[in-house]
């Protein structure tokens, strides 16, 4: 069992100083592309230069985005932010799309995701007005003052007609028709 | 010869049927054997008595071709020992298909839950007048609980 | 953290206790059932690691009941650690020597074999008939509903159910009543 987690930060999700409140300040700083100009496994790093990289830097004039060729190396994206998070993404053999998410991904998160380790998979800012769970929340009043054990208490809830009962039920019907058959009679005469 | 003797018992089962649907008006008639006992005499007698059931008889059961699962659409189970001992005699043997008048599948499951029932120690009450009335006083494993899945039934 | 929290804080990890009757019930299916509210997973509050598991009290486990021959089918294995210390025993024989044992050993294998499972397994109060303790009865406010319904025997239901019941079945004519 490995004991990484032991120094990872562990927190709630949260936004830094209420960002987007007022006005957006996008929290990616820095991005580094780091490839391979002859390696197969960053055709798509590549391809993603060539066709979107001076889109993404003109629409993102907050972003320092570098560039890193070198030789035989798998590619690399890099993201620095304002918390001074720094994200590292493999991107071997990834698509000119596939490049594209994940370079969108790092420019609208606010630091490195898996940086952090989530304390509760639950967070509230707002805790609920009628305060926490407890045992005797929801109980039906018919437990209250219950002797235990109790045989009722005890029998399954979900259990389907037996073939005894619903003989029963059968012949209770067929008594009642019966009945009714008496009264017409008697109506008719 | 054969189509002759076909014929015969079909009229004959037909007359035979009749007399048990007018049956539901008019009592059935059963025989009881009853002993007595007149200074060093002792005596059977066979003897006629109303049938305890035709009052409460269900009338779809009165049909020709009748089955509890078929006809009602019942699921018994070896729990339901009020169904199942109406099946059984006061030994606690199963009645044969003559008697219970269901079909070859049905006779076979019932007498599996009633055996079921039996060794579950559901109808301790009817059984040989040898045996052990409490199921808590049987011999080895076979004292404890022990209930049967109505889907390990073959066939 | 102020009073009114710290009382709300013990109402939220109070330790409720259940009671459990195991007449006619098979422990297996019980077991999964039971071991639910020893470890307290039936909260919503739930995490391996906050100490909210509850007491639960089993009754009758004299009574349970194993499908089929399963009594004479199901072995527990001791070795007492010296050769040839091996012992087989079959489930209606532990049964016999000690009607809680069977009831016991099925909730502790239920449950994955961790440190934890030593003190889940002290919370929980086992009774072979119905008697029990005054001081752990009056601790109880609910009871467990059971998987299977309890069957119930030809001779112990009263005699107008009895008579009363609907025939499916006539005898024919000349039957010879035995």
């Amino acid at each position: 069992m490995s004991n990484s987690h032991l120094f990872l930060k562990s927190g709630f999700p949260r936004a830094p100083l209420q960002n987007g409140l007022g006005r957006y300040v996008c929290q990616l700083q820095r991005i580094t592309l780091k490839f391979c100009k002859n390696n197969g496994s960053s055709k798509g790093m590549r391809d993603f230069i060539e066709n979107h990289l001076v889109d993404f830097a003109k629409e993102n004039p907050g972003i320092v985005v570098y560039v890193k060729p070198r030789r035989h190396r798998t590619p690399v994206l890099v993201g620095e932010y304002l918390n001074g998070d720094r994200e590292w993404l493999s991107c071997r053999n990834s698509t000119q799309e596939e490049i594209t998410k994940w370079v969108d991904l790092l420019r609208t998160q606010n630091g490195s995701s898996s940086s952090l380790r989530l304390r509760k998979m639950w967070h509230t800012d707002v805790p609920s007005i009628q305060g926490p769970w407890t045992p005797f929340l929801l109980r039906s009043p018919e437990a209250h003052g219950q002797e235990y054990p109790s045989v009722e208490a005890s029998k399954p809830l979900d259990a389907p007609q037996t073939a005894t009962e619903k003989l029963i039920e059968l012949f209770r019907q067929q008594k009642q028709l019966g009945d009714e058959d008496v009264l017409s009679q008697k109506r008719a005469e | 010869m054969a189509s002759l003797l076909k014929v015969a018992t079909s009229t004959l089962r037909s007359t035979l049927w009749q007399t048990r649907s007018v049956a539901t008006t008019t009592p059935q008639l059963i025989k009881e054997i009853q002993e007595k006992q007149e200074n060093n005499v002792r005596t059977y007698e066979g003897v006629n008595i109303e049938s305890e059931r035709s009052e409460k008889l269900l009338k779809s059961a009165c049909q020709t071709t009748f089955c509890p699962e078929c006809t009602l659409g019942l699921d018994i189970k070896h729990t339901d020992v009020l169904i199942l001992s109406q099946y059984v005699r006061s030994d606690g043997c199963m009645l044969p298909r003559r008697i219970t008048g269901l079909c070859y599948r049905q006779q076979k499951k019932m007498g599996t839950l009633v055996t079921m029932a039996q060794k579950a120690g559901l109808m301790p009450n009817l059984g040989p007048s040898w045996s052990k009335k409490d199921p808590k006083q049987r011999y080895g494993w076979k004292k404890f609980n022990k209930y049967f899945l109505e889907s390990t039934i073959k066939y | 953290m102020s009073i009114a929290k710290r009382v709300q804080q013990w109402a939220t990890f109070a330790r409720t206790w259940h009671i459990y009757d195991c007449t006619w019930q098979n422990p297996f299916e019980s077991a999964a059932l039971v071991k639910t509210h020893l470890m307290g997973l039936h909260k919503p509050i739930y995490h391996p690691m906050n100490d909210c598991g509850d007491h639960v009290v089993l009754i009758n486990t004299k009574e349970i009941a194993l499908p089929g021959d399963e009594w004479i089918k199901r072995v527990y294995f001791h070795h007492t650690g010296y050769p040839g210390g091996a012992s087989w025993t079959l489930a209606w024989q532990l049964h016999e020597k000690d009607p809680t044992m069977v009831m016991k050993k099925a909730v502790y294998n239920s449950m994955h074999g961790n440190l934890q499972r030593r003190h889940t397994m002290q919370r929980l109060h086992l009774f072979s008939g119905d008697s029990v303790p005054d001081e752990i009865l009056q601790n109880v406010t609910n009871q467990i509903r059971t998987p299977r319904t309890v069957p119930q025997r030809l001779d112990h239901i009263d005699k107008e159910t009895l008579e009363n019941f609907p025939t499916i079945m006539d005898y024919p004519k000349d039957y010879i009543l035995r």
